[in-house]
């Protein structure tokens, strides 16, 4: 198990929704081999099996703000979201993953980073993405490359 | 005053899903109405698309239960292509979908259904979700579920790929065979299923059975409907989950009639409310006669206790067993309490590890000839399998060059959104008025009604969902909000 990850969600049969999936493809190869770019559409629970054994992982998903319009990529910690508190074990979120986790002592990452892209349009069935959104994926591309660079040894010599 | 309560949307519940709840001027109930308020157009989506993506396509509908979706699709490519698979390639497939079954109902009956049972329906909000389970049965117990659904899940894309995505079936077989030395793991892992699924069943009648408070909610009038009950059966009527006819039988328990996916449209109609973007399927033979139970009506019910009412018995030893078990607690044949879905769960937890530990253990399972290809032009095909959460069918057409025409899905859900629709309004009036408007535990026992069938509106619907906000509104009938509180 490679301990950083780098995780897209969404789904690309969902237009706006595929956003994550997207920037996730595109990060792949830009890493050393201690970093793993995944993708998925699970959600929930789910998601618990991706974090099981990771150091570091940074989630890239999409928003929906109010007004797309003017609406930025925005960057936080896990730490600063708190817990959550839902019902069901499809739509748990990270928070509730974590107590979960180290409830049952299954090693919970040390860091997870979110970077949540701004959308218009998760819930029409297409496989093309909105233009304004399909125009973010490069600016979440970079700065998820300096989010993960930032957490890696500084070579030497 | 009139008031109108809304549960929006429905917790612990896949998809959207909202529950109005209408109190006329006594304070008494006057109806509540179990209402799916989005509506995506799936079936216009893939129009013009090849038929050979349906699986893939299809599997993507909802996250819950992408395996049941991906097969019936793969079954009904069979039929569009006219291709029977090799029969290592139906073991193959039945046993994917036996371990996808046991994990998706295990997941159920610990995570969903369980905070209802092990927390308790009337504890405190706050403890009625997965930590509230886990805190309950322990930690070693968690961490087992959590174990068991894991390896289940690896074994999926051992085999099939991706289990959120599977790429596993393919029109005439699956896309590989299994390698020799892969099957010790498959075996071990069955048997470890097979403990697991007795171990809950173990669970159920500690926690359900020997707690006189829940059998009696489970017995309670207002959890009952006498309706019809529909399953997929082999050809000695037992449940199956992959293939064979379906069966439905009266609310007396007699065949009223059995029927192939090639048929379903002859068997089944869908009528439409104006308040709800959900069809409410119904036996064409018996007519819709409204939202009523008994023999008149064409109302019937899918899902685990419907599967079980329909069949004569369960497949392998120890399933039989607890099957005969649940019909000599709760009367016979058949069971019209829908609480008890929750113990046929558990008891077809224990076929499909059971029926899983069978395929694996087939000397067979391992033939490397996987698939049949086909030659014959494609037309329309259809399929139907037991999904989870009840009878799933898949329709579709296509033209000579296999592009998609028209595509029609009945999902479990929908199968059983007329009785569930039922379910609801009667617990309701059973236990909300104006003074217990306001009381969580009422409301819960209300959603409780619904959870039992383990409905999924993402798919029900063909639309996904992205959150699970819960809000309840309470309005008087000029839907002014005279109240508003989060669950």
């Amino acid at each position: 198990m490679k301990p950083f990850l780098v995780l897209g969600l969404g789904n690309e049969m969902l237009k706006d929704d595929a956003v994550g999936i997207r920037v996730a493809q595109k990060l792949e190869g830009s890493f050393p081999p201690e970093v793993e770019v995944r993708s998925t559409s699970s959600f929930g629970l789910a998601l618990l099996d991706e974090l099981i054994d990771r150091e570091k992982v940074l989630v890239i998903d999409s928003y929906v703000p109010e007004k797309f319009v003017g609406s930025e990529i925005q960057e936080c910690n896990l730490d600063e979201v708190g817990d959550s508190q839902s019902t069901s074990p499809h739509f748990v979120g990270l928070g509730e993953i974590r107590e979960i986790m180290r409830k049952l002592g299954l090693g919970f990452p040390s860091k997870v980073h979110i970077l949540a892209i701004p959308v218009s349009d998760p819930i029409t069935f297409s496989y093309e993405m909105s233009p304004a959104v399909t125009a973010l994926v490069d600016e979440a591309a970079a700065r998820a490359r300096r989010i993960v660079e930032a957490w890696l040894p500084v070579p030497t010599g | 005053m009139a008031q109108r309560i809304t549960i929006d949307p429905i917790t612990r519940l896949e998809g959207h899903g909202k529950i109005e709840i209408f109190l006329d001027d006594s304070g008494k109930v006057s109806r509540a109405y179990f209402m799916v308020p989005e509506l995506r157009g799936f079936e216009q989506f893939v129009v013009g698309r090849p038929a050979e993506e349906m699986p893939q396509i299809t599997s993507r509908i909802c996250g819950v239960c992408p395996t049941a979706h991906h097969m019936a699709a793969t079954k009904a490519l069979d039929d569009l292509y006219k291709v029977d698979p090799p029969p290592v390639a139906k073991k193959l497939r039945e046993m994917i979908y036996s371990i996808f079954t046991l994990e998706d109902h295990a997941l159920h009956f610990y995570f969903l259904g369980g905070p209802d049972f092990v927390v308790g329906p009337k504890a405190p909000k706050a403890e009625r979700n997965i930590l509230g389970v886990i805190g309950k049965v322990g930690v070693e117990v968690g961490k087992r579920v959590i174990g068991m659904r894991k390896e289940l899940r690896d074994l999926i894309s051992l085999l099939g790929g991706k289990v959120i995505h599977p790429v596993f079936g393919l029109p005439g077989g699956v896309a590989k065979p299994m390698a020799p030395p892969d099957q010790p793991k498959f075996v071990e892992a069955a048997k470890r299923g097979v403990d697991f699924a007795l171990f809950t069943l173990g669970v159920f009648t500690d926690v359900v059975l020997k707690n006189k408070e829940y059998v009696d909610a489970i017995t309670s009038d207002m959890y009952t409907h006498k309706t019809y009950y529909m399953g997929l059966v082999d050809g000695k009527n037992r449940v199956n989950f992959y293939d064979g006819r379906v069966r439905v039988v009266d609310p007396l328990g007699k065949e009223f009639g059995v029927f192939t996916a090639r048929e379903y449209l002859d068997s089944i109609a869908e009528h439409v409310e104006p308040w709800s973007y959900i069809k409410f399927p119904y036996l064409k033979k018996v007519g819709w006669k409204g939202f009523a139970d008994g023999a008149d009506s064409g109302v019937f019910s899918v899902a685990p206790l419907a599967r079980l009412n329909a069949a004569d018995g369960m497949a392998t030893p120890r399933a039989q067993e607890a099957y005969e078990q649940l019909y000599a607690t709760l009367g016979g044949k058949p069971v019209h309490h829908t609480l008890a879905n929750h113990w046929a769960r558990v008891i077809e937890m224990i076929f499909a590890a059971e029926r899983f530990l069978e395929l694996a253990s087939d000397p067979e399972i391992t033939d490397p000839k996987v698939r049949t290809l086909p030659t014959e032009i494609p037309k329309v095909g259809m399929a139907v399998v037991e999904a989870p959460r009840g009878t799933l069918f898949h329709h579709y057409e296509t033209d000579e060059a296999g592009l998609i025409t028209k595509a029609n899905l009945i999902v479990a859900t929908q199968n059983n959104a007329a009785r569930i629709a039922l379910s609801v309004d009667k617990v309701a009036k059973a236990l909300i008025n104006s003074a217990t408007a306001n009381d969580d535990g009422a409301l819960n026992m209300v959603e409780m009604a619904f959870r039992a069938y383990d409905p999924c509106h993402g798919c029900g619907t063909h639309s996904l969902p992205g959150s699970m906000p819960i809000r309840i509104q309470i309005r008087d009938l000029a839907g002014n909000l005279i109240r508003e509180f989060s669950r």
